[in-house]
Formats: structure tokens, C-alpha cells, sequence
């Protein structure tokens, strides 16, 4: 595997370390308080909700300051665990004690918080801060206290407005990483499940936890996936996106190597099979990697109805990813290069629509492509209520009033139509989106060369996705190269019973997914269970 | 990172480094020659392939998948390497000219009459620079999902021919003296020595060993699939018409329907050949950029591997400018350069290391 | 992927999209042929005249023809739902050419579905016409062909009724033909061809003929019901090494279809009672029948074993009878195999007279008797070998099913 960025010049440590990569020099405290919180408010501008506390300013015995971004923290928590303890505290107020001795009295009995820290540099300190800790700072002391008080406004989880499923969880993630990692735990109680967290942006310093099955996950991809988060250098990470492009395989290949959904039941699905989730605070999708060509056309819906059903729609899937990426070059190649292949009455009726067409076929097609492509953006960006409106003008004026004005052919609307409504068949939106751009550059090379062009292209994407890989696995394992055994969660959806170990695709090897031991088959099932009546 | 093939990927590879063209090229041959008894030859000149194969599988197996050229330059001289890697080389950049030309040739005559050859030429030459580039992994995959799809295209010919199939045609058998069936089977000998393209396959096996192997199961569907495209066509036409046509191969594709909606499927299955042939194209080129690497020693592709494409395109659309010329080299030029290359050279460079095999032992024991 | 790949990928990547936009600017030439710059011809018809040959092509009539009627139309009358064109030229490619002088549309070829031959052109040979059949790549091998008697080009501008299609129409009229009455068989193009090139070099292709003088080619005249001329199948053309030889009845083509084994079903009439009337008065339907022809050497001759065995259901019947009594059954089985015994007989007698192998005993002979074939070859005597061989027909059927009542109807009153 090559490195895909070599130009690492920071190396990244996990949470609990200093995160000082933004200024390569640390600061250390002075024993100061005042000073201290001048540098603070220095570092900080008149940032107007940095709160500034001060307490114990006039018995003078042991000044103290508390420093917390307001709406960040948990108010209730900063005034009951916080604040109330070290006023009310008659120790810190009546003994005489050494400085030291009142840091650590504060940490170990007054403050009551679950989670301190202490803190040496400047930089630790402004971190800490805008995680929602509270800092206590106190007079001759080099060193501060930072408490945990998170408690920011949160969304509520809601179902996932973007996968939806029929029967099964309802659940999906929010934009906070915790209740992420919550509803993962909640779903994989094992001990195995391992939860890594990184933080990467040099400004936005947003947190990302990858999570996998210690022991089912490849140690390799595992290296792999470390060195290429370790290795990014960016400012910013607002979204998954960013890290899906920051570590995906390929270079500019239109194919996504890394999977997204904001269903919790998916990624501990991927996990379990050897992938590796990877969760980004600040918004509610994560990704799993490594995914291959097939992974984009499973839908956790498969593993929650029967599996002849399952089977049945993840054919219709990858017959609608065909039919949506090569429809319209078809229809170009076939009524203009290869009219011998269309039964004769369909095509006296396809050239009785086109009597009249002022275009080419394949002017036709494109502008009707790209009309469909308009209403579309135009769809997700109006406002709901405009929403009605635009399918009306769609259906209206391009549907009926285009072919009566004699603008474009009927037949090229349904293929036009059909094409999109395939397109929206295929679960994994990134998939989707691939096609819609391959499927302009087929229909002018079928424009240009026909069938033979169609074939040519298809030839060159195959060879290029046989000679991609996610994360080292190949990205068109296990059908090439080729693992029939492995086949059961390809093209069909075997039931749950066959499915008795997990194919090396994501993981490392193929082990047990159910003991085989006392194996008992659906046949076997019914048999015990007419036993069971007959007395 | 060196890739991998394994023994199956190897396997289709063969098939497809010789099926793809010979399907278009040798029923015309065998049938002018031996008429309704062409399945014999096809039979007869697989049996010289496979003894062929197993020639080139104990070459492998013996160097342990060295790199061919490199391995002969350690053995003996590094000027001998070179001698015969240029041999080589001519060889092979003739021979994927000659398939070009084919493909080109069959375009024009059948699916494209007006596009202009340099553009075909053109666009097969982006497409196996591509494939090359990506690599013998690359290539091995998109072959083995080809082959697979036989699976879905044998059934739907031969549902497609069922009215006309009639196996009374195929009648007298043996009707053709042994001399003829000889003669007529050089020339799809000659096709079946292509097995010797795993010699520059073979440092990409993942199990040399099995190289033999590779070559028998290759060829072994080769066979199959000439003995039904054979077989079918004489089937549906007879001996006679078969010898009047151009393509006898595709000529059964005309007249495959289903119902009387949907005729006129040739292009369909054209299509899918068309696809088989890109792999022979970007097998052979590969070879040819492993034999120029391991003659000239050089480790990197870019460059020479356009140099390479130019070359054969230029051989190409200028060399074989007459289909009358390559029609003629196919039926009788063919064998001689095909025997020397795929067949003497392996052979006496076999019979080298078995002489030096067994005065090595002898030496053993005299010691 | 290090940067500079990256970089060099993005330039191949840019070349890619501006050769292809540069090309879409190309389209439209070179094989790109757009459905409304096509005439799809339907059939064609090949006559000589003053030694030149006249081609007729029908091409469809898109807006006519199909049910939607396109977008821009809407003309006031009808339409006819083809058209003609007649060109002449030396050759019939030049006839082709020719057409474009004429024609709006570029001849397209490929959905042709008949091609009629005049007998004329076919007593001269029709190896130029095959030859272009199977050269031109746009011309399909599939086309059924037709022989007849007056201009053949008279018959491409016949009105059909029900199928507007005229070229399907015909291909239907023919495929149920032999589907249904088995009197013979169509014959498409490379069939035609390799009929005549195998070793009995002999071919019979259906007559296609119009039933009156008058052409009806007016959309209004084709609005009765009972057409005052038709199109309709007729004899059976026989050729022998691409001419035309003669013709033959549909009778004894019939027999043909039970020598060379092409009866899918059947109608035959017999006689009931044989005894006291002559008349055909039942008829039975052959529902699937089986040759075997053997050829024996008979020391000087060849003589054809040709074996036929069918089923048949009884359809029709004047006479007494009770079904229910085997004897009687065996006894119109009897009068069948009679009937057909008579047909082969004649046919026989017909082809023996033309001289012209389109039983294909030929071939039979070459794979039963490959030695004595070569000696035929090299003589180059079929032809008297044919004029010595004797037929041996045996016919046996055998009638299962009865339909629904097991009595004739006249049984039924008398009792």
C-alpha cells in the first residue's frame, strides 16, 4: 500500500496528550494568578463568552479564579459542583495551608466533579476550555484544574431522515460524538469494541472516534487508517466528507472507497464485519471503511426482512445501477448506430416520435439529462413548501408540454425518467452520485461510437475499479478476485442460518460468526418443534 | 508491492490471450480444410496445445517464476538474454499488431463501416495503455468476471439457435485422411502455442508450480468454446455455406432470435467479444512491456509503454493495410514464427537445463 | 498516490474530457445515422427489364404506421402506411444509389422482411442477388423470399388489411402457413443459399401472388371488407442451381413437406367409406408427423425408404360411425395413410419429372454412403442417379384423439 499523503509534519497524539500542534512552543504557567489569567484573556481576545470568575478575593488567602465558556458548560453543574463547594468551604477559608496543599484539598475533596484534570501549559488550557471543561486557576500554583462540565445544547436522536428503513432500528445518530459511541456500545456489549479517538483540524480540533472489533478488524487496515488520520493536515473538519476525502483511496477516481450513513445499526453492522467506524463529532453521518464496489448496494433493511425478499431488491439494485448508468447511452447507440436490433415495430413507432424533433438524439438526451439534473438540485434546495410547485413544472412542462411542442421525443422522456427513478434504487447516496456523472461521459462516447463505444468505457471502468482498493482490500473483492464462498452477501442475501462465517473481505480472517457446533437447521426446527406437540 | 494472479485468474488469462481471436480466424481454416470435420482438428491440434503447455509449465516450474529473460541471462550469457529478448520482442509486438488489425478489421467490416481506423485503433490503444498501466492484477480481475460472464451468454446462443441446430449435418464423420486433418491443424496449432505468453505471466503466479496446470485448464476451454462455436455453425449451415463466409464464427450470431420480436442480436454478442478481445490486446501488450523490461533491464513502465502502444499501432495501421495479407499470413505465415517462438526456443532452452540437470547429478554422484 | 501522479492523472483526465467534447462536435458522421433520416425498408422486389434490373423498395411510413402518430403530424388525410420506390439500374446497387434521387430517406435495410423475385429474373439466376445478401452487412440474412409470376414489384404495392405493415404481414402469412397447413415452408434468405449450396444444389421458394388484376394502393379504395384483390401465397418455385425450373402445385408441395419431414400440422381429407363412396367427405388434423428417409443401395440404384408416422384428430366426419369400435378407427387410419401415400406419390412424380433434388436426397446419400458419394461427385452424375432412385413410402398414423363426441353426427340421428 502506498501512502497517500506524504507530507505529514506534525505528529497527532490521542485526546489525553498535549494537542500542540497549532504553536509548536508550550507555555508554561506562572505562579502567578493574575498573570496567568492575563495571558488567558490575552489568548482569548474579548471573547465575550469567556467567563471569568474570581473567588476568595478578600480574605486574600487563597485567590482562586474559575474560567469557563458560557453555553459550553452546564451551569446548574459549574454553580452546585463547582462554585457553591469552594465558597462554602470553610477549610480553604480558616486553615492555614500551603498552596499546594489547597490545589490538592480542591482536587480531591471540594470540587465535586467525576472527571479533573490538571493542566500545565496555556495551550492545554484554551483546549480545555472549549471542550466545556471548567478551569481553576488558584494563586502560586504553576499548575490548573480542569473540570469536566460539559453540557451543551444537544439534538435529540431522531430517526434518520436519510436511510430509512421499514422494519428496524429507528434510531440514528446526532452531531455529538458521545451519544454516538453510546448507541454503538449499546448495540456491540463486548469488550472487544474498541473506541480510538483523534483530534484532527488545527482550528476546529473536532473529535473523531474510530471504532472496531479488536481481534476482527485487520491490524493492518487498522495501521493504515492511524497513519492516514495521523497524516492529515487540514484547519477544518465540519463533516465527514472532509475526512472521507482527506483519507479515501484512489486519487480522483468517481468511485467512493469509504462508506457513509448515520444508522448506528449499520456501522456496528460493518463493524462486526470486520470494518472500521469511523465517527465525527458535528454531524450525524460516519463513515465505515474499508468498503468495497458491493457494500454500496447492501442495506441494513436485507438483514431485517426475509432473505428471498432481501435477495429479490439487492438484484433489482444492481440491475437499476446498470440500467441507470448506461439507459440513455443504450438508447443513443441503439436508435442511432445499431437500428437492427430493435424489433420492427417498436422502431416504426420510435421514428414516428422523432419525426419532428428538430435534435439529435444524443443533443436530445443530454439536455434532457441535464434538465432532470436542474429540477433535482432545484428540488433539494427550495424550501418545503415550494417543494410541490417544482414537480409540478417538472412533470408538466417537461414531461407532456416538451413532447407536444415537439422538443424532444416521447420515448426520450420515459428513458429519461426511468433512468432517474433507478438511480434513486441504490441505497448508498455516494454510489448514486457516481453514476449521475459517468452516465453524461457514456452517452457522448455512445453518441460517437455506438455499442462499441458503450463497451470500450465499460472496459475502462472495470479495469480501473479492479485496480482500486479500499485500504489494501481490492475494490472488487470477492468477485474479483474471485471467493465463491464468500458470494452469500453479494447478490443475494443468504439467510441468516448460512451465513456461519465471516468472509475475509473487511476482515482480517474468516472466523465464526455462529458455532456450528449444535447446528440446528430451519428443518431440524420444525421437526423438534412437532415433536414438542405430539404428546 | 509485486501483485499476485492466482492459479484460476491465470487460467482464464490463457483462455482469453488465445479464445477471443481464435474464434474469428480458425473456423474459416478448419473448415475450408476438413469441412464437416473440423471438430476433429480443433481436438486434434488441442491435444499438440496441451503438450505445448505442459512444455512451457515445466520451464516454469523449473525456474521457480524467475523473470524469463533474466533468469536465461544468469544461466548462460547476458547477450543471449538479449539476443532473444529481442526476438522475443519483435515477436510479440507483431503478433499484438496482427490482433489489432483483426479487431479493427472485424470492426469495420461489421459494426462500424464509416469510422475511420485511426479512431478505433485510437481508442482500443487508450483503453489497453490503461490496462497495462494497472497492471497483470487489474487485467486478471476484469478477465475473470469476462469469463464468468460465458455463464450468462453460452446459454442465450444456444437458446437463440435451438430451431435451426441440426446435428445431421455434421454427418459423414472422418471423411478427411489423417494428412488433411494434420495440415488443416497447424495453423490452430499455432494458436494454441499462445499458451507461451505464461512465460512472462509466470513471475506474477502466485503457485508456479501449477503453471503446467494453468496451461491444461486454459486450454481445455478453449476448446470447449471453439468445439460449440465449431459445432454450432456447422450445425446450423452445413460445411458449405461455412466455407463462403468471411466470419464463420459470427455468421450463427445473424440468425440467433427469440420470437419474432427481437432478431438481430449479433451486435450483442459482437459486443461481448469485443470486451474479450480488449484483455487479449492488454495481455499481450503487458507481455510485450515485460519483455522489453527484462531485455533492456529497465524497472519503470511509463514511458516505454506508450512507446511500445505506438509501435504496434503504427505496425498496425500500416503493415497490415490489406486484409488479403493478413488473411494469408494467418492461414500459412503464421506457423513457422509461431512454432520457432512458442515452441523450439522453450523447447531447446528445456532440453539446456535438463542436459545441465543431469550432468550436475552425474557430477553429484561421481563426487 | 503521491502528488505528482495526482497531478499527471488530472492533465490525462483533462485530456479525456476535452477530446471527448472536441468529438461531440463530430457526431453525426462517420456510422451515427439519426431514425428520422432513415427509410426502414420492409420489403423489396427485384424484376428485369430491357436487361436491366428494377428494384422496388417499400419503405414504412413511421407516422402512418405507428398508433401515436409523432408529434409535429396531423396532416389532414391518411396517409398510406408505406411507400414505394422503383428505380432501374445495370446492377442493383445502382438501382440503390439510384433511389436517393428520388427518396428523402437513406435506404436502411436491415428490418426488411420480404424479397419478392420475379420468375424471370429468377429463369436467369439469382446468384448476384444472393451474393449481395450475404455481403452487405446492413442486409439481413433473415428476409423471407418470394417468387412471382407478374411484377414483383406490383405485389410490394398491395394494401393489406388488419397488419399495416405489409413485409410483417406477409412474413406472419407465411409463418402460419406453414405452422397450421404445412403445404410448405417459407424460406428466408440464407437458407435459400445454403439449400442451394449443399450438395443437392436444388431450392423451392413460395409463390406470393395478388388473387385480381387491379392493385388496390389507395388508402380509401382498402376500406371494404371483402378486398376485391389480395394478396395470397400460390405454388411452390423450384430452383436448381439459382434458376428457376418450374413450379409446383400446393398439392404436391404438400407431399414435399411429408418427404422432407416439414409437417408441423396438417389438414387431410379422406373418404369414410371408401367402399360405397369415392368422395372425400372427413378430415382429420395431422398433429404432428414424423419422416425418417433412409437410403438403401439396391445394387444399380439408390431406392429412399421414407418412413411417416403421425398422430391425428379426427375433426370432421359425413358418414356413420362409432367411434368407440376400433376396427372403424383403423379403417379412416387406413384411408389417411392412403391420402398421404397419394400425395407423396405425385409430388414425387413432379419432382422426379423436374429433374431437381428438393428432397434433399443428396445430402442424405452423402452421409449414409460417403464412398459411393465421392464417385458420384467425380462422375459428376447426380443427376442421372437421381432419375434412377425409387421411393418406398410407408405411412402410418395413428388417430387418438376423437374430439368431443364419439359418434358422427349421423350415427346420433339415426339411433
Amino acid at each position: 500500500m502506498k501512502p497517500l499523503f506524504t507530507f505529514n509534519n506534525s505528529k497527532k497524539a490521542p485526546k489525553n496528550d498535549q494537542p500542540d500542534r497549532a504553536v509548536p512552543v508550550s507555555r508554561p504557567l506562572s505562579h502567578s494568578l493574575e498573570a496567568n489569567l492575563l495571558e488567558l484573556q490575552q489568548g482569548v481576545g474579548k471573547s465575550s463568552d469567556v467567563v471569568f470568575r474570581r473567588i476568595g478575593q478578600i480574605t486574600d488567602k487563597f485567590p482562586l479564579a474559575l474560567v469557563y465558556i458560557n453555553g459550553l458548560v452546564n451551569s446548574d453543574k459549574v454553580n452546585q459542583a463547582i462554585l457553591q463547594p469552594l465558597t462554602e468551604s470553610t477549610d480553604l477559608k480558616e486553615k492555614e495551608m500551603t498552596a499546594e496543599a489547597a490545589f490538592n484539598l480542591i482536587q480531591d475533596q471540594i470540587v465535586k466533579v467525576s472527571d479533573m484534570a490538571e493542566l500545565k501549559t496555556f495551550e492545554t488550557l484554551q483546549a480545555s476550555l472549549f471542550e466545556g471543561n471548567t478551569v481553576i486557576l488558584t494563586e502560586g500554583m504553576n499548575r490548573a484544574l480542569a473540570a469536566d462540565t460539559a453540557g451543551w445544547e444537544k439534538r435529540s436522536i431522531t430517526e434518520p431522515s436519510s436511510h430509512g428503513v421499514i422494519r428496524g432500528p429507528k434510531e440514528s445518530f446526532t452531531e455529538d460524538l458521545r451519544t454516538g459511541t453510546a448507541l454503538l456500545r449499546r448495540r456491540i456489549k463486548s469488550p472487544d469494541l474498541r473506541v480510538e479517538e483523534y483530534k484532527i483540524g488545527q482550528r476546529t480540533q473536532t473529535s473523531i472516534a474510530i471504532v472496531y472489533l479488536k481481534g476482527i478488524a485487520d491490524e493492518e487496515v487498522l495501521a493504515e487508517l492511524r497513519r492516514r488520520l495521523n497524516g492529515i493536515n487540514t484547519d477544518r473538519v465540519l463533516g465527514s466528507n472532509y475526512i472521507e476525502e482527506l483519507i479515501g483511496d484512489g486519487g480522483l477516481t468517481p468511485f467512493p472507497t469509504i462508506q457513509n450513513t448515520e444508522r448506528p445499526d449499520a456501522i456496528a453492522g460493518g463493524v462486526l464485519e470486520g470494518q472500521i467506524g469511523i465517527l465525527i463529532d458535528g454531524t450525524p453521518f460516519s463513515l465505515l471503511a474499508p468498503s468495497v464496489f458491493f457494500n454500496f448496494f447492501q442495506s441494513v433493511e436485507d438483514y431485517n426482512q426475509r432473505f428471498d425478499i432481501s435477495s429479490f431488491l439487492r438484484i433489482i439494485r444492481y440491475l437499476s445501477f446498470f440500467v441507470s448508468m448506461m439507459l440513455p447511452a443504450l438508447y443513443i447507440a441503439i436508435t442511432t448506430f445499431h437500428q437492427e436490433m430493435v424489433p420492427t415495430t417498436l422502431l416504426v413507432s420510435l421514428a414516428a416520435q422523432r419525426e419532428g424533433v428538430p435534435f439529435p438524439a444524443l443533443i436530445e438526451a443530454l439536455m434532457m439529462e441535464l434538465t432532470f439534473d436542474v429540477l433535482r438540485e432545484a428540488g433539494v434546495r427550495m424550501p418545503r413548501a415550494i417543494g410541490p410547485a417544482i414537480s409540478i413544472v417538472g412533470a408538466l412542462v417537461l414531461g407532456q408540454a416538451a413532447v407536444q411542442a415537439g422538443l424532444v421525443s416521447a420515448a426520450m422522456v420515459i428513458v429519461v425518467s426511468f433512468t432517474a427513478i433507478c438511480n434513486f434504487v441504490i441505497p448508498a447516496q455516494t454510489m448514486a452520485n457516481v453514476i449521475r456523472l459517468l452516465r453524461f461521459l457514456m452517452m457522448l462516447i455512445a453518441g460517437i461510437l455506438g455499442l462499441f463505444g458503450i463497451m470500450s468505457f465499460l472496459i475502462v471502468l472495470l479495469i480501473h475499479m479492479a485496480g482500486l482498493h479500499s485500504f489494501g482490500v481490492p475494490y472488487l473483492k470477492p468477485v474479483a478476485p474471485m471467493t465463491p464462498r464468500y458470494l452469500k452477501d453479494i447478490f443475494i442475501r443468504a439467510p441468516h442460518w448460512m451465513m456461519k462465517t465471516r468472509p475475509k473481505i473487511a476482515a482480517a480472517q474468516e472466523t465464526q460468526k455462529q458455532s456450528s457446533v449444535p447446528e440446528v437447521k430451519p428443518a431440524d426446527r420444525s421437526s423438534q418443534h412437532k415433536e414438542d406437540d405430539s404428546p | 508491492m509485486i501483485q499476485k494472479i492466482s492459479t484460476a485468474q491465470a487460467a482464464m488469462l490463457v483462455f482469453n490471450a488465445i479464445a477471443p481471436t481464435a474464434t474469428v480466424v480458425l473456423p474459416i481454416i478448419l473448415g475450408t480444410y476438413l469441412e464437416q470435420d473440423s471438430p476433429i482438428g480443433i481436438l486434434f491440434s488441442a491435444c499438440v496445445g496441451m503438450a505445448i503447455a505442459a512444455l512451457i509449465g515445466s520451464i516454469i516450474k523449473y525456474n521457480q517464476g524467475a523473470p524469463f529473460l533474466e533468469w536465461i541471462g544468469k544461466r548462460s550469457s547476458r547477450w543471449l538474454a538479449v539476443v532473444l529478448g529481442i526476438f522475443l520482442l519483435q515477436y510479440y509486438l507483431d503478433a499484438s499488431a496482427a490482433i489489432m488489425r483483426e479487431f479493427v478489421n472485424f470492426l469495420k467490416d461489421n459494426v462500424l463501416l464509416q469510422t475511420p481506423v485511426f479512431v478505433l485503433v485510437g481508442t482500443s490503444l487508450l483503453i489497453i495503455i490503461y490496462a497495462a498501466h494497472k497492471g497483470i492484477e487489474a487485467i486478471a480481475r476484469v478477465n475473470s468476471i469476462l469469463v464468468l460472464l460465458y455463464l450468462l451468454f453460452l446459454p442465450s446462443f444456444m437458446f437463440g439457435l435451438g430451431d435451426y441446430l441440426n446435428v445431421h449435418r455434421l454427418l459423414p464423420m472422418f471423411q478427411h485422411s489423417f494428412a488433411s486433418v494434420t495440415l488443416a491443424s497447424l495453423t490452430p496449432v499455432a494458436w494454441m502455442s499462445e499458451v507461451s505468453i505464461l512465460l512472462f505471466l509466470a513471475p506474477y503466479l502466485k503457485s508456479p508450480d501449477k503453471a503446467r496446470r494453468i496451461g491444461w485448464i486454459g486450454l481445455l476451454f478453449v476448446t470447449v468454446i471453439m468445439q460449440i462455436i465449431m459445432l454450432t455453425t456447422l450445425m446450423t449451415f452445413g460445411p458449405e455455406y461455412l466455407k463462403s463466409s468471411t466470419y464463420p464464427g459470427f455468421v450463427t450470431f445473424d440468425i440467433i432470435h427469440f420470437g419474432n420480436f427481437w432478431e438481430n442480436l449479433n451486435i450483442v454478442f459482437i459486443s461481448y467479444w469485443i470486451l474479450s478481445v480488449y484483455m487479449k490486446l492488454a495481455m499481450f501488450l503487458f507481455a510485450t512491456l515485460e519483455c522489453f523490461k527484462q531485455t533492456f533491464r529497465v524497472r519503470e513502465n511509463g514511458p516505454y509503454l506508450i512507446g511500445l502502444a505506438l509501435i504496434i499501432a503504427a505496425e498496425c495501421l500500416f503493415t497490415w493495410k490489406q486484409p488479403a495479407k493478413l488473411n494469408e499470413f494467418n492461414a500459412q505465415g503464421r506457423f513457422p514464427v509461431y512454432m520457432l517462438i512458442n515452441v523450439l526456443i522453450p523447447l531447446s532452452i528445456y532440453l539446456c537445463c535438463l542436459v545441465k540437470r543431469t550432468v550436475a547429478k552425474r557430477k553429484g554422484q561421481a563426487a | 498516490m503521491n502528488k505528482g501522479s495526482r497531478k499527471r492523472s488530472r492533465r490525462g483526465l483533462l485530456a479525456i474530457l476535452s477530446f471527448s467534447l472536441a468529438t461531440a462536435g463530430m457526431t453525426a458522421c462517420w456510422d451515427n445515422r439519426e431514425l428520422n433520416e432513415l427509410g426502414i425498408v420492409s420489403g423489396s422486389a427485384y424484376d428485369r427489364e430491357d436487361g436491366q434490373w428494377v428494384t422496388t423498395y417499400q419503405i414504412i411510413n413511421p407516422s402512418a404506421t405507428s398508433s401515436q402518430g409523432g408529434g409535429g403530424g396531423g396532416q389532414g388525410g391518411p396517409s398510406p402506411p408505406f411507400l414505394t420506390f422503383t428505380e432501374r439500374g445495370s446492377t442493383i446497387m445502382e438501382a440503390v444509389a439510384r433511389s436517393n434521387l428520388t427518396s428523402t430517406r437513406q435506404l436502411y435495410f436491415a428490418h426488411s422482411r420480404i424479397t419478392v423475385i420475379n420468375e424471370k429474373v429468377a429463369r436467369e439466376g439469382i446468384a448476384q442477388l444472393l451474393d449481395l445478401f450475404l455481403r452487405k452487412p446492413d442486409a439481413s440474412e433473415t428476409v423471407n423470399v418470394f417468387l412471382s409470376e407478374r411484377r414483383a414489384g406490383d405485389i410490394l404495392n398491395q394494401l393489406m388489411q388488419i397488419t399495416k405493415n405489409q413485409g410483417t404481414g406477409i412474413q406472419l402469412m407465411i409463418q402460419q402457413e406453414s405452422e397450421l397447413t404445412s403445404y410448405y415452408q417459407g424460406i428466408k434468405m440464407f437458407e435459400l443459399s445454403m439449400a442451394l449450396s449443399s450438395e443437392s444444389h436444388c431450392a423451392a421458394i413460395p409463390e406470393i401472388k395478388l388473387t385480381n388484376r387491379e392493385i388496390i394502393n389507395k388508402i380509401q379504395e382498402a376500406e371494404s371488407t371483402d378486398l376485391p384483390t389480395r394478396i395470397a401465397l400460390g405454388r411452390l418455385g423450384i430452383l436448381k442451381k439459382d434458376r428457376f425450373i418450374g413450379w409446383m402445385s400446393d398439392r404436391e408441395a404438400f407431399g414435399l413437406s411429408f418427404m422432407t419431414d416439414k409437417i408441423n400440422s396438417a389438414i387431410i381429407p379422406f373418404t369414410s367409406d371408401p367402399e360405397h363412396n369415392e368422395k372425400l367427405d372427413a378430415s382429420a388434423n395431422l398433429m404432428d408427423s414424423k419422416t425418417i428417409v433412409r437410403p438403401v443401395w439396391e445394387g444399380d440404384h439408390f431406392v429412399m425408404d421414407i418412413d411417416v408416422k403421425g398422430n391425428a384428430m379426427l375433426l370432421e366426419l359425413k358418414g356413420k360411425a362409432d367411434l368407440s369400435k376400433p376396427a372403424e378407427v383403423s379403417k379412416f387410419e387406413r384411408n389417411i395413410e392412403q391420402n398421404i401415400l397419394e400425395y407423396i406419390n405425385r409430388s414425387w412424380r413432379t419432382v422426379k419429372k423436374l429433374g431437381a433434388d428438393v428432397t434433399m436426397f443428396a445430402p442424405l446419400i452423402h452421409r449414409a454412403f460417403p464412398k459411393r458419394w465421392e464417385h458420384i461427385e467425380k462422375e459428376g452424375n447426380w443427376d442421372t442417379v437421381f432419375q434412377e432412385i425409387e421411393i418406398r413410402p410407408r405411412v402410418s398414423i395413428s388417430i387418438d384423439r376423437f374430439g368431443l363426441s364419439s359418434k358422427s353426427y349421423k350415427s346420433v340421428e339415426q339411433d
